[in-house]
């Protein structure tokens, strides 16, 4: 689905309007999600995406020059903090 | 001989050894106790009492020294035991008959543990109160029209019942510590990859954590020494007792109190003088991003969990209850490159938490629930309006850990006017478990809240 969010460099864009969300849940509920939408599921939807995606532009722009696309350094941060007591005697 | 349903396992382990119980009066004790509890609390799924008696005939033929050995545990129903029904609390198309055992489910057995249920628990772990569409809510045994929290409902329900001496749970968002707040039992959340999850039906693999709750910070400190693969040089049990002279307890003093109750904060309040008084130092603490981490973990739980659910939701998504499959489908409008960030992004916001949190704390102290234990009918939302917004409430103080990856210990400080429950969180830095297995100790030999048993 079109993320609103970024242009193509990556750049947050602010948030989208919840009209564009509602939208676009609307067009694609069913094909996405393989079953049709009752009632509510779209309002429930737009409104969970518009919200979350919002924070995820603020996280980058936290993150800044510091974003690391590293997959394995969360582990590797949690590791460093792991007790040589934990190892197995 | 007082009832077993009050025994921690040190005391009923000293019972089996002085021979006051033998383990099959122990065993059968809990069987008709769980019998009687399951019209009022409905904490069971399935009781599995062939199984505990073939566990008794193999246990009778070794010699066990293991402080677990004969005692009776429950687990939430989505551990694998080889060839048993796992319903992970759905209807039956959903239902799997696994061929392989969980490795903490051997581990349980190979502590001489005696399972003698399957528990209740929300439809595939989804779900915040302990309502279920297919088998009914679980009760909170202290009061039986309030919710007992979820996922692992049935779990914390059995153990504050006296029914068990401790059960397994989940928890992706809280589902270990709701409950366990709840229904006024100690739940701990594990560092994430601490306790090997291969085996347990998942939610949101990079989120799940399995984790003990039972009656007392040490019966949890030994059931997470016996869950451990490889005994460890140093075991859960080594820092109970010590002293918690010049540990550092942070206070947060944004997030984690918005809103409270003012029942709840005066019980915080209690809980952190009595802390003080144990020789502790409070400190304030200021906790990062917390206005965007709840939205990062959906981002990953929402994206996992429709990951796990696609085959089978599309084929049968009619047999879904109606708030699991609400949520369920959300997950598969995320966008991809939303979840690859909010993965890539962890590490960043974790070396933040710690970095702003731990510098000047050992472990930070917040509640699990920021208002009373609501009723079942209060927080019986199904897929209406109010249901995100509720869910998003009750974890407020929960979710966050999971994404960073952080140990947490629930325990009970106290009770509101209601005469439910009321639980405190301990946050730690990553596989600091023993710390705050000696602080919940603490806690509890001090105020002697501990080992309640709920008088449904």
């Amino acid at each position: 689905m079109l993320d609103p969010h970024f242009n193509n460099s990556g750049t947050p864009q602010g948030a989208a309007s919840s009209t564009y969300w509602f939208q676009a849940v609307s067009a694609n509920y069913a094909h996405y999600t393989g079953a049709p939408a009752h009632p509510g599921d779209v309002e429930r939807t737009a409104a969970m995406l518009a919200t979350v995606l919002h924070d995820l532009s603020i996280s980058r722009l936290r993150a800044g020059s510091t974003f690391n696309h590293d997959e394995g350094m969360f582990e590797r941060l949690l590791c460093r903090y792991r007790p040589t007591s934990l190892e197995p005697l | 001989m007082t009832n077993p349903r009050h025994w921690s396992i040190l005391t009923a382990q000293e019972a089996l050894q002085k021979k006051t119980i033998s383990r099959q009066e122990l065993i059968y004790d809990s069987l008709s106790a769980i019998r009687h509890a399951q019209p009022k609390v409905n904490c069971c799924i399935k009781v599995t009492e062939q199984h505990a008696q073939s566990r008794l005939s193999e246990l009778a033929r070794t010699s066990f020294s293991s402080p677990l050995a004969g005692l009776p545990v429950a687990h939430k129903d989505m551990f694998y035991r080889q060839g048993a029904v796992c319903t992970f609390g759905t209807a039956p198309p959903g239902h799997h008959i696994p061929d392989e055992t969980s490795q903490v489910l051997r581990q349980l057995d190979k502590a001489g543990s005696i399972q003698i249920a399957t528990l209740n628990m929300a439809e595939f772990a989804f779900g915040a109160t302990g309502h279920n569409e297919h088998f009914g809510a679980c009760h909170n045994p202290w009061h039986l029209d309030y919710m007992t929290g979820g996922s692992s409902s049935g779990s914390a329900a059995a153990v504050a019942a006296g029914l068990v001496v401790g059960a397994l749970g989940s928890d992706t968002g809280g589902s270990i510590r709701i409950p366990a707040a709840a229904c006024g039992v100690v739940g701990l959340k594990p560092t994430n990859g601490l306790v090997p999850t291969r085996g347990v039906m998942p939610m949101a693999r990079s989120l799940d954590c399995v984790g003990p709750l039972a009656r007392s910070a040490r019966d949890v400190a030994i059931m997470m020494d016996c869950l451990m693969e490889e005994p460890t040089t140093t075991g859960y049990q080594s820092r109970l007792g010590h002293s918690l002279q010049g540990l550092k307890i942070g206070i947060p003093n944004n997030y984690y109190y918005d809103d409270i109750d003012n029942e709840i904060a005066q019980l915080m309040q209690e809980s952190l003088a009595h802390f003080e008084r144990l020789g502790c130092e409070l400190v304030e603490v200021t906790v990062p991003d917390h206005d965007i981490l709840t939205s990062l973990a959906y981002i990953v739980l929402g994206s996992e969990a429709a990951a796990y659910h696609a085959e089978y939701l599309e084929e049968v998504h009619s047999y879904y209850g109606t708030q699991t499959r609400a949520r369920l489908l959300n997950g598969y409008l995320l966008p991809a490159s939303a979840y690859v960030n909010a993965k890539q992004l962890r590490a960043f916001h974790t070396k933040r938490f710690l970095d702003a949190v731990y510098q000047h704390c050992d472990l930070l102290h917040a509640p699990v629930l920021r208002q009373p234990v609501p009723t079942l009918k209060a927080v019986d939302m199904q897929a209406n309006p109010q249901m995100s917004q509720m869910i998003t409430a009750l974890s407020h103080c929960t979710r966050l850990t999971n994404y960073l990856g952080l140990p947490a210990i629930a325990q009970p400080c106290g009770f509101s006017r209601s005469g439910l429950p009321v639980g405190l969180q301990l946050i730690g830095k990553p596989f600091d478990e023993r710390t705050l297995l000696s602080a919940a100790n603490a806690f509890e030999q001090a105020t002697n809240i501990t080992n309640l048993v709920a008088p449904f």
